[in-house]
């Protein structure tokens, strides 16, 4: 066994040893960043269907109110924003952070209202419109809504 | 002395024989890395691509969902023989969707008899990599006048 031999095969299993080390490292994160995303995404989810149900409880319950019948969208941005709104309700605008999570409720339209959800600094983004003619918000007298 | 020579050839020999196994050793255990590494980077690609697929999933899922949010809000009270795809506003519409996508095509489903009550709306979404997204937006409908009444299910 010359040193040639030895040198040569030492630097081949030092560079296979390193290379592989890194790639399983790198794997290892990667699946850590898979895992926190998929826990992302269904809190975002979950999150979603909350706010589904709590504006379908809510229009069910202020069905043919005031509110429901002038100003539909307010309505709809109350529910949304659950009362707990940091924005400027009179801008059609509230935000709210909770966690990493931020939640932005926009009136679009009269009787639109946008629920945007990011996540992880916007990396991670759901929304959904909801409109009061959807959630039979100020049905016509007769009209079978529902 | 030809003794001497021939023990000094054998043991040249076996440090030949030994030298060559230490470096096939190294190369083999280096190939078995290699070769973990490679189905290891394979795996998180893997990983990865499939989150993103999911992602494009849940999106689109949401733009469905918006979509039928859009059309309960043009369509309650009217007839839907007076849907066409120039009645949605096209900034609502591309605010709707999630980005890259868009409407492709909307086509009311004919009525079953027994269930005049019920208007069905196939609609199609494009995404940003030429796949289409189907779905349905089932709108309750007066079955005296013909006028949509309500959404019932949104772009599942």
């Amino acid at each position: 066994m010359n040193l040639v031999d030895v040198v040569v095969s030492v630097l081949v299993f030092s560079l296979a040893s390193a290379g592989c080390l890194e790639v399983m490292a790198s794997l290892g994160r990667t699946l850590q960043g898979t895992a926190q995303a998929e826990a992302t995404a269904e809190r975002l989810e979950a999150e979603l269907r909350r706010s589904q149900a709590v504006v379908r409880a809510g229009a069910d319950q202020d069905q043919a109110s005031d509110l429901a019948c002038d100003q539909p969208e307010l309505l709809l941005s109350h529910l949304l924003t659950d009362g707990s709104s940091s924005g400027n309700g009179a801008s059609g605008e509230a935000s709210t952070a909770t966690g990493s999570m931020q939640r932005q409720v926009t009136v679009m339209a009269p009787g639109l209202v946008r629920l945007q959800l990011t996540a992880d600094g916007g990396r991670w983004q759901r929304q959904r419109l909801f409109s009061a003619a959807a959630y039979g918000l100020c049905p016509s007298p007769g009209g079978p809504i529902g | 002395m030809a003794a001497a020579r021939r023990g000094l050839a054998r043991a040249a020999r076996a440090r030949s024989c030994q030298s060559g196994f230490v470096l096939g050793l190294a190369l083999l255990a280096g190939l078995v890395l290699s070769a973990g590494s490679f189905t290891a980077l394979t795996l998180a690609l893997a990983s990865h691509q499939a989150q993103a697929a999911e992602h494009r999933r849940r999106q689109a899922e949401d733009g469905l969902a918006n979509l039928g949010q859009l059309l309960a809000q043009t369509l309650v009270g009217h007839r839907p023989e007076e849907l066409n795809q120039a009645s949605l506003n096209p900034e609502l519409l591309s605010q709707g969707l999630p980005g890259g996508w868009q409407l492709a095509s909307l086509q009311w489903q004919a009525s079953q008899p027994t269930d005049l009550g019920v208007a069905t709306l196939q609609v199609t979404l494009s995404g940003p990599r030429g796949e289409q997204r189907q779905g349905v937006v089932t709108f309750g409908r007066s079955p005296q006048d013909g006028l949509i009444t309500s959404l019932r299910q949104e772009g599942a």
